[in-house]
């Protein structure tokens, strides 16, 4: 997801109740804000309504934005509607039948051309144990591992989305990597290192 | 400052561990990665957790990008977005609580107010309308029955010599004539029907000062008093102005024309008892009757004075006794009793109550329009909360959890 052009210019005409200029932030950022919102849920239909409801709250509280990251403030409205959505699956808890199993990351979906079936089966098997992997995590953890290895962004804007302290989102970051390697590695995903293919990097470090 | 080694609760694999990830953002001081690479290059297990770190952060970095299922644009600009309700918006709702409120305010002062003056009004001035309404007569009636209570009935009688007043004013012509017959027999006042109820009760009990008149005649007087400022305060010195009308006394204070006038005048002529006490109850009826209406009365002084004499046969009627009893018991029932006459100074306040008859026209009416203001009130202060109760939780509503800037 680009930043727009005029990124500052769109908020300022959105400020004053131009629609098409926010539509315009909408467009830029709706895959960043369901991506992140598919990653804390794992649930598309979740992540589409959260996303909605991200950007209309957003929109009206427009005015309410002092400058700084776009991108952050309207993460962290995102981040909050998925920490209201959990709370309240956790008070009414309801079975999922299409969590985890999403056609987006079905075996046909992003199918490298060079890929056997059977590779296609193991890959889409392994993205299943990764998201639900990133689901046992701590809320705050899982927050820190998506906004950094998933959608990348720094330590600063985490900071200023989760607002807390760079050393808190070091740590969380940390502890939520070491949790899914854990989870991985009891999951069978992670086989040891020695039957393991060493990958190109691997091989420069260790040569 | 770095603890010694040694003194570390951890181990130098946990060391290790809890530095793995950020040597792979890369973040480390160099010292901390010196002593990384050393303990990894005699970790075999550190190395390890190294490399299935970096798989997993690779496979993070990996994890495809899931396309949008739908697009996330916002709806044309609702200038106000659909709520609780949605035609009226938060505005109308703060309005409307605003003017719940104020309607509630507005009938609370207008049950206050209402209540103020209707005690005064069922005393006093009650008299004025009350007597044209009809309980007057009956109760002039009453009192003339010559129970020594008469004076006591005063009170009742208020409204009664107001009836009688205006028999001659007006209002009262209603009452009046319903007795006319009953009262006129003895009276000799021409108009039987004026003559019988206002005097009624007051005069008999001067007139017949000879009989019962010492008794109430006491009574009498101090209502005479009161009477006085009765034409002061005509509207609510109704109650009075009976009690000044039982006082044959003081014709002069009553009325300021009539009592005076038909004082004289009616004594002489009245024969029996009738012309004081028919002067008092003139003078009582002014009193009571509002100042328009004393005045009427005043210009009728002469004929007052005469139905004072036919008053005065309401006093006879007390020397008979017997014959007003009855008509009295008949209407009577309402007279309350002679309680105010009982206390001259206090007459005022007793008969306030025994207005029953005039009184309770006009406060019935009060106090209905006072339960009719209570209530629309109570209604408006409900109407206020919920209002209020509603435009907070709009507000609310409207206002998103944003993330901040």
């Amino acid at each position: 997801m680009q930043a727009a052009a005029d990124e500052p210019g769109l908020v300022r005409r959105a400020q004053r109740g131009d629609v098409g200029a926010f539509n315009q932030l909408v467009l830029c950022y709706q895959q960043l804000a369901y991506n992140v919102a598919y990653r804390l849920l794992g649930d598309s239909d979740a992540a589409a309504d959260v996303t909605q409801d991200a950007f209309t709250s957003a929109y009206q509280a427009i005015r309410g934005f002092r400058g700084g990251s776009f991108r952050a403030w309207l993460l962290r409205i995102v981040s909050n509607g998925c920490y209201d959505y959990l709370r309240s699956r956790q008070r009414h808890p309801t079975a999922s039948l299409d969590a985890l199993s999403d056609e987006e990351e079905s075996p046909t979906a992003f199918r490298d051309p060079g890929e056997t079936p059977e590779d296609a089966a193991l890959r889409h098997e392994l993205l299943a144990h990764i998201q639900q992997g990133l689901l046992t995590l701590p809320v705050d953890q899982r927050v820190a591992v998506v906004l950094y290895d998933v959608q990348g962004l720094s330590y600063e804007e985490i900071a200023e989305v989760t607002r807390a302290s760079l050393g808190t989102v070091k740590s969380r970051l940390s502890r939520g990597r070491a949790h899914l390697r854990a989870f991985l590695v009891r999951s069978g995903e992670l086989p040891p290192a020695r039957f393991r293919p060493k990958s190109g990097l691997e091989q420069l470090e260790s040569g | 400052m770095r603890l010694p080694f040694v003194l570390r609760p951890t181990s130098g694999c946990e060391r290790a561990r809890g530095l793995l990830s950020e040597y792979l953002n890369g973040g480390l001081s160099a010292p901390d990665r010196e002593w990384l690479v050393a303990h990894l290059a005699s970790c075999a297990a550190c190395r390890e957790e190294l490399e299935s770190l970096r798989l997993t952060v690779r496979l993070l970095h990996d994890l495809p990008r899931v396309p949008a299922p739908r697009s996330f644009l916002v709806a044309a600009p609702e200038p106000r977005p659909a709520g609780l309700l949605p035609a009226l918006g938060v505005g109308a709702l703060g309005r409307a609580t605003a003017a719940a409120g104020a309607l509630f305010a507005v009938m609370l002062a207008a049950s206050v107010a209402l209540q103020g003056p209707v005690p005064a009004t069922s005393r006093y001035a009650a008299p004025a309308e009350a007597p044209a309404v009809t309980a007057p007569a009956p109760a002039a009636l009453v009192q003339a029955t010559p129970q020594p209570a008469s004076a006591g009935e005063s009170p009742a009688t208020a409204p009664a010599a107001l009836s009688a007043a205006r028999p001659a004013a007006t209002a009262a012509p209603a009452a009046a004539p319903a007795r006319p017959a009953d009262t006129a027999k003895p009276n000799e006042a021409p108009r039987p029907g004026e003559a019988p109820k206002p005097t009624a009760a007051p005069a008999a009990a001067p007139r017949q000062p000879a009989p019962t008149a010492p008794t109430e005649a006491p009574k009498a007087v101090l209502p005479a008093s009161t009477p006085t400022p009765a034409p002061s305060q005509p509207a609510r010195q109704p109650a009075p102005a009976p009690a000044a009308a039982a006082q044959p006394t003081q014709p002069t204070q009553p009325a300021d024309v009539e009592p005076k006038a038909a004082a004289p005048a009616s004594p002489a002529g009245a024969t029996a008892v009738g012309p004081p006490a028919a002067d008092q109850a003139n003078a009582a009826a002014q009193t009571a009757d509002s100042q328009s209406k004393a005045e009427r009365a005043a210009a009728r002084a002469p004929e007052p004075t005469e139905k004072g004499v036919g008053v005065a046969q309401v006093p006879t009627s007390p020397e008979t006794g017997e014959p007003d009893k009855r008509m009295l018991a008949g209407e009577a029932a309402r007279t309350v009793g002679p309680t105010a006459a009982e206390e001259p100074g206090s007459s005022t306040g007793p008969p306030t109550r025994e207005f029953r008859p005039l009184g309770a026209g006009f406060s019935d009416l009060a106090s209905g329009l006072r339960g009719a203001a209570l209530a629309l009130g109570a209604a408006a202060g409900l109407l206020a909360l919920a209002t209020g109760a509603v435009w907070l939780k709009e507000r609310r509503r409207r206002t998103p959890r944003s993330g901040g800037s």
